[in-house]
């Protein structure tokens, strides 16, 4: 699920107002049923879906026991489903179209937490998709936006006083969330995305902090998603659970909050056991308690603890962030954090980190939010 | 101290109250002053502040500037510098690519700028989060638009207002005369005025509009303050392929303005000359106010005034004066300086930049400079007449004898030191070497000359004129003895006229002079029947060629028989810009130049070698001289040129260079012609080619296509315009000197009522005294004429030989025609007849027995 609202909001909020489709415009690529995805080919972009994204979070530990936890996204928006012909470039005889038109828009967020030394710092860096400025590509994969880039077996970004930079290797094939991969947002055909996970990736690499390199090694979760709808009309933002337990099972859950504060039924996840099976979870499998609350310098008030329940599987977390402020201010502003799990599966203890996403919480939704 | 006694204070404002007339002119003459120090100012500020706020609205927030040659940069280096930086956590270097060129949207000529809105918006702020340039600057209803709209630009609203352009709606534009269809997608709102000659539009559309794929005119480099940034400046310098230059953004800022200021310096100076002539009229007012009052002010002194009260009250009177003049002067100034605006900008663009002026700049600093240039100068002015009279010893002050005695004095001594003047003039400018501004001090010290030998000269040639009278006409040797002995009233006025006459004869010599060496020049050089160019602004402009599909065609067209071609641009060089122009001569082009140094010999193979030529004014500015080298920035880096030969010129004043064009293209990569003259088959017209090209282009470029001879029209249009700021000034010169007649004129006949009067009774009729005032006027402004027709030449002189090669670095032969002096002969003797009329009148209606009443 992730940030698809992200998407939306971030720089198609502006760029795809409701008269975005034009009359006689081939619209984009719809998600409206479960197809087969096939490695590595959907490692790769899908540039005729409106937008797309690669996901990876993670907790790391460095040798002399510093904990950190990272994101690196990086969106893919396209502005139209084809390029028009280049206006009128015709006359000039011997002139080309220029390199430089493209319909793809690539941003990046990263994000550092460094539990030691209280700090949260993220960067943002967004280009075009043309002449290598940025780009994805399925074999090998390599998604990059300047010099940051997630690869096949590499996680690469840097921002002010942080460098990251890790071997990445799956330690599961993909999962593939909702109906075969398929993941319904809301009752309306379309608003719909193909949505796979690789929830155990362990990763191994440094971290530059202040110019000082630290070895760094943890496990890592990869969310691919594309598609070309958006919300439904009535639903405001989720919460979104990525969990990595020490039993080695996983859990994928986002609660999809609707306008009267009620969660939505389209909410859902998918658990995943230490074997690799995976469980479809629908919102009346997860029960989600707030303990507790963290409000920004802005007034935004943002859920920072929770109880998580699921009677079908014995499991009972608490879910705490690592550091309370792991607020991303861009626009829109989001919560994404690094998380510690603890509690009890079938009676006995169990702990684990994870990621927690938290959208929608501060006031603007895809329809109202513009570019500032 | 105890001030005057307010009974002196009453007595000074009765006095003023009772010359309303007298004041009011000395109050315009020095508001005419004033208001022209004004206007120049308003006039440089502006077109300066223009250009300074087009290019720091296009600059942005870059610190560094990242520049290649004419044909720009390979896009490729930023792409480098985006995605290969090494991972670091130090504050990194933002880069934004900038394509830019210029297009003409209903005749209105605006900047393209073409941008990548993400790497602009990150070159702005650190966080670089959206596109700021865009959001920033405008509220752009869609960046879907900007990207994927054909043609989609954005203007700053008041300019889409202006030019009635529609949000969603097409926008023919021109550029290098190929017509393209843009769309307004969006409008720059807020108030930053740089931004009115800005069209927006996104780096892929300047690309293919300005025929620049694949190449960007610059990178504009955000360097991180702190310790970071001399690594990261280190690292960027390593980065960069040769061709390509780093450089400080203010840097370059400032050595385009640089390039306006000897312009700039041109009108101070025309304005100083301005306020010189009003000073002296503020002379004669003050002088004559005081000496109207000589009774009234030995009556105070015999009443107990001291000396010190006297100068005071005088003084004081000055200053009001002179408040009020500049006060007035500063109001006039910006409402002449609005027009004049206009006039300078039109000068800049042809000469240099395209500078569009939106707002009328005043700086603060010109307003308190033109205030207290005012005041100083009535005070400096009023200041001798004001010590004279309060020396004075009571009885002394009621005897005219003794002034008239002390002004032929001082007119004896004055031609003395006219003389010491006029030979400090010609010292400093043997003693000054390329200094421009010592040249117009110069100057300066000659129109003083004039002025200070005026009054000898009109005391001499009155009273030679008087003898040779003596026995003919009786009145007539009167008023001509009334003149010579009248010289403190008349003297100054007539040097005020004298110099503003010697000024015009000067520059009207300089300009004819000009005028007759560019028609010869243009004429030797033109050899080609038919010239044709792409249109557009900016003579450097990459994006001013013609289309090489055209270039073909129009060579093809039968009747063109032979052709040369040029490439105008701009490249660095180790001593800054230069214009080049790289040349294909065809056989018959090479006589047409005319070389003033170099080996003739030679010059033609070393050219053909790869010898570069510079014209006059570019040697002069960079001091160049045959066999020596200049270093020019190629495509492969810095490369040292040598110099064959110097040759004539009267382009810019910056000058150019000129090199084979065979050796351009292979060292900078740049296959483009900007113009070609073409020779026509034996018997072929050109006014019947010329609709067989405009058919080849078929449509597909507007070129300007002239003949030989329109192209000379047009350049000598091109330099009456440029000339027209120097006549404005010059007839603003002579209207304060005619405004100082009229009072110096006034002030006189008050003085002579009773003179007249006396000579009414005696049988003189109205007609009669009306033509004697008037033949007094006549023979003054023939007398200044006759002080300034010399000096008017020496001006000449130096303005072609000093101060126009000082500048401009032009060889200019002085050509003398009688038009000229007929002119300043019109202007003295108008000025003079003007001035005569309204005294003139007075005399005739003027009453015998009330004037007489008094013996």
């Amino acid at each position: 699920m992730r940030s698809r609202a992200l998407a939306a909001i971030a720089v198609l909020a502006a760029a795809f107002p409701a008269h975005a489709i034009r009359a006689g415009a081939p619209s984009f690529a719809q998600a409206l049923t479960a197809q087969p995805l096939e490695f590595p080919r959907d490692q790769g972009p899908h540039p005729d879906y409106r937008q797309e994204w690669w996901y990876v979070t993670g907790n790391l530990d460095s040798a002399d026991g510093e904990r950190f936890g990272f994101e690196l996204t990086i969106f893919r928006f396209a502005l139209a489903r084809s390029l028009p012909e280049p206006a009128d470039v015709g006359s000039r005889s011997g002139a080309e179209s220029s390199a430089w038109r493209a319909r793809q828009i690539y941003l990046g967020h990263f994000a550092v937490t460094d539990v030691t030394r209280h700090r949260f710092r993220f960067a943002v860096k967004l280009s075009r998709g043309a002449l290598g400025l940025a780009g994805a590509r399925a074999n090998p994969l390599r998604v990059w936006v300047g010099n940051w880039q997630i690869g096949e077996s590499l996680v690469e970004a840097a921002e002010r006083g942080y460098v990251l930079s890790l071997a990445a290797r799956p330690l599961m094939p993909p999962v593939l969330n909702g109906e075969r991969g398929l993941s319904r947002k809301s009752g309306e055909p379309g608003n719909a995305t193909y949505y796979y996970s690789i929830p155990r990736v362990s990763v191994r690499g440094t971290i530059v902090r202040d110019g000082r390199p630290l070895q760094v090694h943890g496990l890592a979760w990869l969310d691919r998603e594309w598609g070309s709808g958006s919300l439904g009309p009535q639903e405001t933002g989720w919460d979104w659970f990525g969990l990595q337990l020490g039993d080695g099972s996983c859990l994928m859950f986002y609660s999809l909050r609707d306008r009267d504060g009620a969660e939505d039924p389209y909410s859902a996840g998918t658990w995943i056991d230490s074997a690799g099976r995976t469980r479809p979870l629908s919102r009346d499998d997860v029960r989600i308690k707030v303990l507790a609350h963290w409000t920004d310098a802005g007034g935004i008030r943002y859920p920072s603890r929770w109880r998580l329940v699921m009677p079908a599987l014995g499991l009972d977390v608490t879910v705490r962030p690592v550091l309370a402020d792991q607020e991303l201010v861009t626009s829109p502003r989001y919560w994404e954090g690094a998380v510690d799990v603890s509690g009890t599966r079938s009676g006995r203890p169990v702990a684990g980190r994870g990621y927690v996403e938290l959208t929608g919480y501060a006031g603007t939704t895809a329809g109202s939010a513009g570019i500032r | 101290m105890p001030g005057p006694a307010p009974t002196l204070w009453a007595a000074s404002l009765r006095h003023l109250l009772r010359q309303p007339a007298q004041l009011a002119l000395a109050v315009v003459a020095l508001a005419a002053g004033v208001a022209t120090i004004v206007a120049v100012n308003i006039a440089t500020a502006s077109s300066r502040r223009a250009l300074e706020l087009s290019l720091r609205a296009v600059n942005g927030p870059a610190t560094q500037l990242i520049t290649g040659g004419p044909s720009g940069l390979d896009q490729g280096l930023y792409v480098r510098l985006f995605t290969r930086a090494p991972l670091s956590g130090n504050p990194q270097p933002a880069y934004s690519p900038v394509v830019e060129g210029y297009v003409t949207v209903r005749s209105r000529v605006l900047q393209l700028v073409g941008v990548d809105p993400f790497a602009s918006a990150a070159l702005e702020g650190p966080q670089g989060a959206l596109p700021a340039s865009v959001s920033g600057r405008a509220t752009l209803t869609t960046l879907r638009d900007w990207l994927v709209e054909p043609g989609a630009v954005v203007l700053a609203a008041p300019t889409a207002r202006e030019l009635g352009a529609q949000v969603g709606e097409p926008l023919a534009v021109d550029i290098g005369g190929v017509r393209r269809t843009a769309t307004l997608v969006g409008l720059i709102h807020g108030r930053r005025p740089g931004d009115a000659t800005l069209m927006l539009t996104d780096i892929a559309q300047a690309q293919e509009w300005l025929g620049m794929a694949g190449r960007l005119t610059r990178i504009d480099v955000r360097m991180p303050h702190g310790p970071a940034a001399a690594s990261a400046l280190a690292q960027l310098r390593r980065e960069l392929p040769p061709g390509a230059q780093l450089e400080q953004a203010a840097g370059r800022m400032r050595e385009t303005l640089d390039m306006t200021s000897a312009f700039a310096a041109n009108l101070t100076a025309m304005s100083l000359l301005a306020l010189l002539v009003s000073a002296l009229l503020i002379y004669g007012a003050v002088s004559f106010t005081v000496v109207r009052r000589r009774r009234s002010i030995a009556i105070l002194r015999a009443l107990g005034a001291t000396r010190r009260e006297i100068l005071t009250i005088v003084l004081t009177e000055a200053s009001v004066l002179g408040a009020a003049g500049a006060g007035l002067g500063v109001l006039l100034g910006l409402a002449v300086g609005h027009g004049l605006v206009r006039l300078v900008s039109r000068t800049v663009n042809d000469l240099y930049y395209v500078v569009a002026v939106q707002q009328v700049a005043l700086p603060a600093g010109a307003v308190i400079e033109a205030l207290a240039a005012g005041l100083g100068t009535a005070l400096l002015a009023s200041l001798l007449p004001a010590l004279e009279v309060a020396a004075s010893a009571p009885q002394l002050g009621l005897r005219r004898s003794v002034i008239e005695g002390r002004a032929a004095l001082a007119a004896r001594r004055l031609s003395w030191l006219s003389l010491a003047l006029a030979l400090a003039a010609g010292a400093l400018i043997l003693g000054s070497g390329r200094s421009v501004l010592t040249g117009f001090a110069a100057l300066f010290l000659l129109l003083v000359s004039v002025a200070a030998v005026t009054p000898s000269v009109l005391r001499a040639t009155a009273r030679l004129a008087s003898r040779a009278l003596s026995g003919i006409s009786s009145v007539g040797r009167l008023a001509l003895e009334d003149i010579a002995a009248s010289l403190s009233r008349t003297g100054v006025a007539v040097a005020a006229l004298g110099m503003a006459v010697a000024a015009m004869i000067g520059v009207s010599i300089m300009v004819a002079s000009f005028r007759v060496s560019l028609r010869h020049w243009l004429t030797q050089t033109m050899r080609a029947d038919i010239y044709i160019a792409a249109p557009g602004p900016g003579a450097g402009r990459p994006e001013r060629r013609i289309e090489p599909a055209v270039l073909d065609a129009l060579l093809a067209t039968p009747g063109v028989a032979d052709h040369s071609a040029s490439r105008s641009v701009v490249v660095r060089s180790s001593r800054g810009d230069i214009a080049l122009d790289a040349l294909h001569l065809a056989p018959g082009s090479y006589a047409g130049m005319e070389l003033t140094a170099g080996d003739p010999r030679a010059v033609w193979t070393d050219y053909a070698r790869g010898a570069l030529l510079l014209s006059d004014s570019l040697a002069w500015r960079l001091d160049l001289r045959p066999g020596e080298r200049l270093s020019l920035l190629t495509a492969s880096g810095p490369r040292e040129f040598p110099i064959a030969g110097i040759y004539h010129e009267y382009g810019s004043g910056l000058g150019s260079a000129m090199m084979s064009l065979e050796v351009y293209r292979r060292l900078w990569h740049d296959d483009a012609i900007t113009a070609v003259g073409l020779y026509l088959a034996h018997g072929v017209a050109a006014a019947a080619e010329i609709p067989r090209l405009e058919a080849a282009a078929g449509g597909r470029q507007a070129l300007l296509i002239r003949s030989n001879s329109d192209i000379r029209a047009m350049s000598l249009e091109i330099f009456d315009r440029t000339f027209i700021i120097t006549r404005v000034l010059y007839w603003l010169a002579a209207a304060i000197a005619a405004i100082g007649l009229v009072s110096a004129l006034l002030a006189w006949e008050l003085d002579r009522t009773r003179e007249l009067s006396v000579l009414r009774s005696l049988g003189l009729t109205p007609r009669g005294a009306a033509a004697l005032v008037a033949a007094q006027t006549v023979f003054m402004g023939g007398a200044a004429l006759l002080a300034a027709i010399p000096t008017g030449l020496i001006i000449a002189v130096v303005l072609t030989k000093v101060i126009d090669r000082r500048a401009f670095g032009w060889h200019i032969e002085m050509h003398l025609h009688a038009a000229q002096f007929l002119d300043a002969l019109a202007l003295a003797l108008a000025a003079a007849l003007l001035a005569g009329l309204y005294p003139a009148w007075r005399a005739a209606a003027g009453p015998i027995a009330g004037e007489m009443r008094e013996e």
